[in-house]
This record gives structure tokens, sequence and C-alpha cells, in this order.
């Protein structure tokens, strides 16, 4: 559930779902706040002025008007407060063993970028970042663990960590560099990953392992 | 054995949804069974739908194109559909590509393709027809 539909569902008690949907666009537009945004808003006053204003202009009690403006509120602020516990968790782990634990490990990644505002599109690449760091660990490797954190501010990002206790990369001055071609794809991937974060950093042994950390700053 | 990803046939085109997580031996099992429906069945395209992915990495790009050359060895055009804006600029951006397969927004646009290369192959067919006859003529 997103806030947008929770926020909707709130209008939707007095409101017809259309016209719940109509005056959350509006309320989002004229406050300059994208939909995407919505889940990490930290100031909501403007917001929720633009929502009163709409909800004005369909037909509707000052009772009824007052209720959802309240109920919305509330959920505003519950979901900041769990916004800002959730931003200061530790890290989160996730062992990779099985091919499920590529989606988890993506998942999560993906819900952590939304936590902290990411736009969709970085949203994406971030998980399919994740994605490719938690493959080439199940695929080469069999196991090893995936750990993402959230980077403080003043330059709020996500930091993933990739280990395993694999064999190494072979050839990865190559790979990093573009000019190794393999067919079984293998290499594509790092090298992709590198690409889609803001920071890329790796060691890796023949017999010693792999660590992995990517950084993406907001 | 069942199939864990269907394959639809509509009008000489083979529709394959994928919803969920692809692994080696889904990959294998989806190879296989494009390649014997092509063989089994009057198909002239394959629409692989992708909209129902969550992230498209390099292992599904790399498993789309393998499908994509083994449906042209059986003489089958695939077209990607469903491929979001977010999807395409990570695609890209990773530096991988898709080399042989055309790309469309949705499966609308995907079989509208289709319909249009089907076309095509069946006017140039006609005109090699046309030629062959003239020359025969010409030789009798």
């Amino acid at each position: 559930m997103t806030m947008f539909t929770d926020i909707c569902s709130v209008l939707s008690r007095h409101y017809s779902g259309i016209s719940s949907r109509a005056i959350v666009r509006m309320a989002l537009k004229r406050a300059g706040v994208k939909e995407s945004e919505l889940d990490s808003l930290t100031d909501h006053a403007r917001l929720l002025k633009e929502l009163r204003r709409g909800m004005e202009l369909f037909a509707a009690s000052p009772a009824a008007r007052q209720d959802c403006a309240e109920r919305i509120e509330v959920l505003l602020r519950v979901r900041h407060r769990e916004r800002e516990r959730e931003l200061q968790q530790g890290a989160r782990i996730v062992k990779i063993t099985s091919e499920q634990h590529i989606v988890d490990a993506r998942t999560t990644a993906r819900g952590m970028a939304s936590n902290l505002g990411f736009g969709r599109t970085d949203q994406v690449k971030v998980s399919t970042a994740v994605s490719e760091l938690a493959r080439n660990i199940y695929r080469y490797v069999g196991e090893g663990v995936v750990t993402l954190r959230y980077i403080a501010p003043p330059r709020a990002g996500l930091e993933i960590e990739a280990r395993d206790d694999g064999p190494g990369i072979p050839h990865i001055d190559e790979i990093l560099g573009g000019s190794f071609k393999s067919k079984t794809g293998m290499g594509l991937g790092i090298l992709g990953c590198k690409n889609l974060m803001d920071d890329f950093e790796i060691e890796t042994a023949r017999g010693e392992g792999t660590r992995i950390v990517v950084r993406k700053y907001k | 054995m069942a199939r864990r990803i269907p394959i639809i046939k509509l009008r000489g085109n083979l529709i394959v949804s994928i919803q969920i997580e692809l692994s080696d031996d889904l990959v294998a099992e989806l190879k296989e069974n494009i390649a014997q429906d092509s063989q089994q069945r009057d198909v002239f395209g394959l629409v692989i739908e992708v909209s129902g992915v969550d992230t498209f990495d390099s292992y599904i790009a790399s498993s789309v194109r393998e499908i994509a050359k083994i449906a042209r060895c059986m003489g089958v055009m695939t077209v990607l559909a469903g491929l979001d804006a977010a999807m395409a600029i990570t695609l890209v951006e990773m530096g991988m590509d898709l080399e042989g397969v055309e790309t469309t927004l949705n499966l609308e646009s995907a079989l509208d393709i289709l319909e249009e290369l089907a076309r095509e192959r069946e006017a140039t067919d006609a005109l090699i027809e046309e030629m062959l006859i003239e020359e025969l003529e010409e030789a009798s």
C-alpha cells in the first residue's frame, strides 16, 4: 500500500473513488510533490492545505471535510514517524543460498530506496544492481551475504555490500575495463552494476572470496 | 510435465507472459517449449511479455536474447513487450542490449508489428513467386 492509495481510501469515506483520486492528484500537483515522493515527504503543511482546498471543490459537508483532513494528518504523521524509525535502523542482512534470496535481496533494496525518497528510475537501478550482485553470488559461489544499509545525511543514500568466500573473480580488471567478453554473459552483470551505482569498490583474490561495496546517493 | 510458464497461441503467434522469477531450469524449459511449439504449429511470431517482471537484470536480458535466437532458428520472429521506462533506462545504462529482438510498449503493438512483418514476408514471397514464374515462362 502506498501513501497515495491510503489517502484516497480515507477520502473515499465521503467522496467517490474518482473524486478522491482527483483531489489527491490535484493537491500533489499544486503542492509540487511527485507521487513517488509522497512516501518520503517530510513537510506536510502545504499538501494538507491543498488537499483541504480540493475537498471544498467537491460537495461534502464541513464535518466530513474536517473528518478527512484529520485522518489524513494522522496518516501522514504516522508514516513520517515510521520512516524516521526505519531510516535509523541498522543494516538489513540477506543470506543468499537459493534463487528466492535473489528476489528477497532486491525487494529489500527497492523498499529501502523508496523509503529514502529515490525516484522510480533510481529504485529500479538499485534493485537491478542488487539483483546482479546477489545473482553472481548464487551462480558462481552458491552462498554469500548481501548487507544493505542507509547512509545518513548530509549525503543520504544506500550502501550495499555483497560478500562471499568463493574462488574470487578472475580477469576482474578486464571485466571492469569492458574488454572482457564471455559467452556466458559472466562479467556483464558486474560491469552493469558498476555503471548503475555512484560508488563501486571491489576486493577479490584467487581463493580468497569477493567483497563488493556499492553506493547510490540521493 | 506440466508447464510452469504457459505459451498461448493467437493468430499464428506464440505469446509468453513472464510473471514469475526466472531460474536456469525455467529458462531451459521455456526454450524447449518454444522450440517445440514453433515446430508443431504454424507459427510466425513470438511475443515475450515482461510487464510482470519486477527487475530486468542481465540474466533475464540474456535469457530473452537466447530465446529469440532459438526462435529465429525456427523461423520465428521475437518481439519483447512491456518494458517500462525505468527498466529501459537501467538496461541501457548497464550497457546491455537486446540485439535481434524488437521491443514494444505493450502486447497490442507487439502483435501489430508481427502482423506487419508477416504481411511484408507474404509480399516478398509473392514477388519471388512472380519472378520465378516469369523466368519459367521465358525459359519455356
